[in-house]
């Protein structure tokens, strides 16, 4: 314990995890909007949000190595992609279901989504696991030390600027008001003439693409394999520990689940899974809300 | 009369060029079994143990298959957790015709099925490394690769001889294998002189893929050498973040840093990583060599050879062998018996002898890795074959 | 309170007497009948590793029955089932092997692990049920997570990576099953005991709060229902369940490591239960089955099976989600319906379809 306080005291290593860990938080952050947006408009958790991102990581290399498209042409046609893959997704999982009021089966359903995923990556792209090359190259110095990698920082700052519109969406934009009515009351919404199934499919959108985002970033890091989907449990537990009504808590609750994992890396290796759920664990005993959640009698 | 010549030598031609149509005419079979991840997490590491055990099953029945009998495989699917490799197993130890089969390549699931073994008195070519599986003293269970006893000497002794290092840290697999081979090292490195400080032993889980605040830890402080112990796939990305990170102690792996997998995902990365490898396809004994370049021709555009696969290669070699020497492939017990016969006998991996634990494997190559490539650099034995 | 106690279950006891109808009578009569003509013919014509499969399903099938205490009869989704599963597993593992230096009976010990689990559960419990609904569920995931790591890691007591081996298998009055048919027997008599205790259950008064809790919390809660203590008892008896699961799963393999208790695993117990119909007993038993064996049947496949599987779930929750068991009632309904206008004239618990969970 002592020596895990005097190597997180240095401050190059501390400076190190700490850039670790919000890279890792930015990540969890993405399926923890996704996961934040699906529970407001449809009332339940999605077991598939790692899938998800995985399933980007492997469009983005495919699209990169095996249709071999630049840059410039690959970003729009992976958008087309991801927006096939949300509206698919919603037909298959929640579209069938909308109507039962058996919220476990939705759940079920997507963790049957999750293996199908899984699956049909493995089909379509082989066992190994395939390498891509990061969108910046090379390691930010200073003076002679090597501080972080260009794609950690580059995670940061697009993980940034998706989440800031995906806000400014909901908070400025009318079709982000008509989207959020009709999450809340779907038949007022009826009523009123807004088209739930397109406010629907167009959530689901928004959240693959984000989920996909995620996967493009840290596929340079991690390689692109069908493993990546077990990053979801931390994104479940960053969307619970910073509340689970909203979505800013989701995002702040990821980035401190992101730190939490880093730092407690310098005290034990090996149980870090067993750090990071029993501080989830003790913030909801203390704080059932969540940290930023407001008190809102959950759904029975 | 000409046109009966014509029609004579017309039948000889046919003849000849239809001899290599004709197999050979066999008097029966002999099953033997595979376990081998064929879907789930692990499948590529099953592709292998699948090439290797076909590409034996075909030279052996090139050459007449075993005492004149067909050989033939029953595969099944261990996937990628205990309980199904576990039914794998004992699903394989179940059908009437096996004599023999090729068990998980993960020591702790071979673990596992040794009481089923012992139960159906089949003999197993354990898959898996782990100097745990000998202590069930099981009869029946064998192993073809170097133990991580052994391996954990010759590991200590390339890192204090070969490269130097006095204190170093070790990154090990949270798993059977992992902690086994890592107990083996830090014992025999403490027998040669050098203590290694609890501090710097990191362990990390099986699914990990982040290693940069590890990474960091060991690169701020004091080691002088980094001990890589692990499965093929954390090696490759262990390899590419340590250079992002721009590690520049001097770099000991075990197999696997060396393994086609490896250096093919994390390419330049994996420069520099010196190995304790149970194969590389650059091997330059004879036998190595010779499965390495059938491998090759017979699996043309698919990645190279890899322990897995010459693990299941030498393992049907060895039985084949076996069977000979009992003279029989129906006698369970008898070919069992044989293995303690097998003497001086060259495989791909190394040259084999028996021994009092059943490891049959008397050697390992000591590999650097360059150019993409796992060079060779010296064969190191642990006993005399 | 005690007056509007007694009015409650004066009318549900008469609730109950009016149920008993023909369709109940047809199932219990099927129902047993299937269950011995199972009992004494699967043996018959398996050979021993299909008879593994059979009792690692039967030993599944006592952990998810666990599960639908939770999820069917109080609509609570809890992943916690292998957590105790493992609690189970470890205690009979170090008491029995000699590694800690002793080596017990196995059936005290069994008793024991029950026990264990029961209590660590009820702990658990306590803490957890602040939460409810969703934020329970999370924190379930919580708890798998975080014992798993430990199962992982602590190598005093869970032997680290490399698991316990050697663990002896039970022993009754020196009798031992000598090979998985008999094993399959042993099995049967706890299938049939915790089956037993669950139906038990539901037509007590715990069932039945459970069940109000599980339909409208506010109205059962002022009808008097502690909602709290119910549910932790409910969890409880869940985790005795799955101690007791864990424990003949330790017994019956000789090998356990963490492996076993991941989260992987406590979404198959969930869909085990949720396949066959998370409310009734002999469902849960069938999607135990199913769920168990259908890998090894659908090996010819081998490299489609997730995929079929993933896909089969998917479909089964759109058409199916209140299992075969309520494929099965609906089926029972229709047939009876026909002859001569009977109606049945209350739902039993087992007759309900799903509704609010």
């Amino acid at each position: 314990m002592l020596q895990g306080l005097t190597i997180l005291t240095q401050p190059i290593i501390f400076m190190q995890l700490t850039i670790n860990g919000v890279a890792m938080g930015m990540i969890y952050a993405l399926m923890a909007m996704g996961l934040i947006l699906l529970i407001r408009a449809i009332g339940v958790m999605n077991f598939a949000q790692g899938e998800l991102l995985m399933l980007g990581a492997f469009i983005t290399w495919g699209l990169t190595y095996q249709v071999k498209l630049p840059l410039p042409l690959m970003i729009p046609a992976a958008m087309l992609c991801f927006a096939l893959v949300g509206v698919i997704f919603m037909f298959l999982v929640y579209w069938p279901l909308r109507n039962n009021s058996y919220p476990t089966a939705t759940v079920i359903s997507t963790m049957g989504a999750a293996m199908a995923i899984r699956e049909i990556a493995t089909i379509t792209w082989g066992s190994l696991p395939l390498v891509a090359a990061p969108l910046v190259k090379g390691v930010l110095r200073v003076g002679n030390m090597r501080i972080v990698q260009y794609q950690y920082l580059l995670t940061i700052v697009i993980g940034a600027i998706l989440i800031f519109l995906v806000f400014m969406l909901f908070e400025k934009l009318y079709a982000g008001r008509i989207m959020q009515a009709a999450a809340q009351d779907k038949y007022a919404a009826e009523l009123l003439g807004i088209p739930t199934i397109l406010t629907t499919a167009a959530t689901y959108i928004i959240v693959v693409t984000l989920a996909s985002v995620g996967g493009f970033m840290i596929a340079p890091v991690f390689l692109v394999n069908v493993t990546l989907g077990s990053l979801q449990l931390r994104a479940f537990a960053g969307v619970v520990t910073g509340g689970f009504g909203s979505v800013k808590g989701a995002i702040l609750g990821s980035l401190i689940i992101g730190l939490v994992e880093s730092y407690s890396s310098a005290f034990t290796t090996t149980y870090k899974d067993a750090v990071v759920f029993l501080v989830l664990i003790v913030v909801l005993l203390f704080r059932p809300q969540g940290i930023f959640g407001e008190l809102i009698a959950d759904k029975a | 009369m000409k046109g009966t010549r014509i029609r004579l030598c017309l039948a000889v031609l046919v003849a000849v060029l239809a001899l290599p149509l004709c197999s050979f005419a066999f008097d029966g079979t002999v099953t033997f079994g595979a376990v081998a991840p064929l879907s789930g997490t692990n499948i590529m590491v099953g592709d292998f143990v699948k090439n290797g055990i076909l590409l034996a099953q075909k030279h052996i029945n090139e050459r007449g298959g075993i005492l004149g009998k067909e050989l033939k495989i029953v595969f099944e699917d261990e996937v990628d957790n205990l309980q199904a490799s576990v039914n794998a197993m004992t699903k394989v130890m179940n059908y009437p015709d096996v004599v023999a089969f090729f068990g998980s390549t993960y020591s702790a699931y071979c673990i596992a099925a040794s009481p089923i073994v012992l139960q159906n008195k089949i003999t197993m070519f354990a898959g898996g490394s782990s100097a745990n599986i000998p202590k069930e003293k099981n009869p029946y269970v064998w192993q073809v690769r170097m133990t991580d006893d052994q391996s954990g000497l010759l590991m200590a002794k390339a890192a204090t001889q070969i490269i130097g290092m006095k204190n170093p840290a070790i990154l090990y697999i949270q798993e059977s294998f992992g902690t086994g081979l890592m107990t083996q090292t830090v014992a025999a490195l403490k027998n040669l002189g050098v203590e290694v400080k609890e501090q710097n032993l990191y362990a990390h889980n099986p699914d990990e893929k982040q290693f940069s605040p590890i990474l960091t830890q060991i690169m701020n402080s004091d080691v002088d050498g980094l001990i890589g112990i692990d499965h093929q796939m954390p090696a490759a990305i262990i390899s590419m973040q340590a250079t992002a990170a721009g590690i520049d102690l001097p770099l000991l792996g075990s197999s696997s840093f060396a393994s086609v997998v490896a250096r093919e995902t994390a390419k330049e990365a994996a420069d520099g990583w010196m190995g304790v490898a149970d194969w590389t396809p650059d091997v330059t004994t004879p036998a190595g060599k010779a499965f390495a370049e059938s491998y090759r021709e017979e699996y043309k555009g698919k990645p190279d050879s890899d322990m897995p696969a010459v693990t299941a290669y030498d393992s049907l070699i060895l039985f084949a062998e076996a069977c000979k020497i009992a003279n029989t492939t129906t006698d369970k017990e008898a070919i069992n018996n044989a293995l303690q016969k097998i003497k001086a006998f060259p495989g791909a991996m190394s040259t084999y002898s028996y021994a009092d634990n059943h490891c049959f494997s008397t050697s390992q190559f000591l590999t650097v890795n360059e150019n993409s490539r796992a060079v060779l650099k010296d064969v190191v034995y642990t006993r005399e074959p | 309170m005690s007056e509007k106690n007694n009015s409650n279950q004066k009318i549900i006891v008469d609730l109950k007497d009016t149920s008993i109808s023909a369709i109940s009578i047809f199932k219990i009569v099927a129902i047993t009948a299937a269950f011995i003509a199972f009992a004494v013919y699967t043996p018959k014509f398996t050979n021993a590793y299909s008879m593994m499969i059979l009792n690692i399903s039967l030993i599944n099938f006592i952990a998810a029955l666990g599960l639908s205490v939770m999820l069917g009869m109080g609509g609570q989704l809890s992943f916690a089932a292998v957590s105790f599963m493992g609690t189970g597993a470890y205690f009979v593992a170090n008491l029995t092997n000699g590694r800690l230096g002793v080596a017990w009976e196995p059936v005290p010990v069994l008793v024991g692990a029950v026990l264990f689990s029961a209590v660590f559960a009820y702990i658990c419990g306590s803490i957890l049920f602040r939460l409810s609904g969703t934020y329970f569920t999370f924190a379930t995931i919580g708890l798998v997570q975080v014992t798993w790591s430990v199962y992982l890691n602590y190598r005093p007591l869970c032997g680290g990576p490399d698991g316990v081996s050697g663990i002896p298998v039970i022993r009754f009055f020196g009798m031992s099953p000598r090979d998985y048919h008999d094993w399959f027997y042993v099995l049967l008599i706890f299938v049939l005991l915790a089956g037993f205790l669950v139906e038990r259950i539901r037509r007590t008064r715990l069932g039945r709060s459970l069940a109000s809790v599980r339909d409208n919390e506010i109205a059962a809660q002022t009808l008097g229902v502690n909602i709290y203590k119910t549910k932790v008892i409910a969890f409880t008896v869940a985790g005795a369940l799955s101690g007791l699961a864990g424990g003949l799963y330790a017994m019956h393999n000789q090998f356990i490591s963490s492996d076993i208790f991941t989260f992987d695993m406590a979404t198959t117990y969930v869909i085990m239960a949720m396949l066959g119909g998370v409310n009734n007993t002999v469902g849960v038993f069938v999607g135990a089955l199913l769920v168990t064996m259908l890998p090894e049947w659908l090996r010819p496949i081998q490299r489609y099976l997730k995929l079929t599987y993933g896909v089969g779930i998917i479909f089964l929750m759109i058409f199916m989600p209140m299992g075969l068991a309520g494929l099965g009632n609906m089926i029972l309904k229709k047939f009876f319906r026909r002859k001569k206008g009977q109606k049945e004239t209350l739902l039993t618990d087992e007759d309900e379809t799903g509704g609010e969970v």
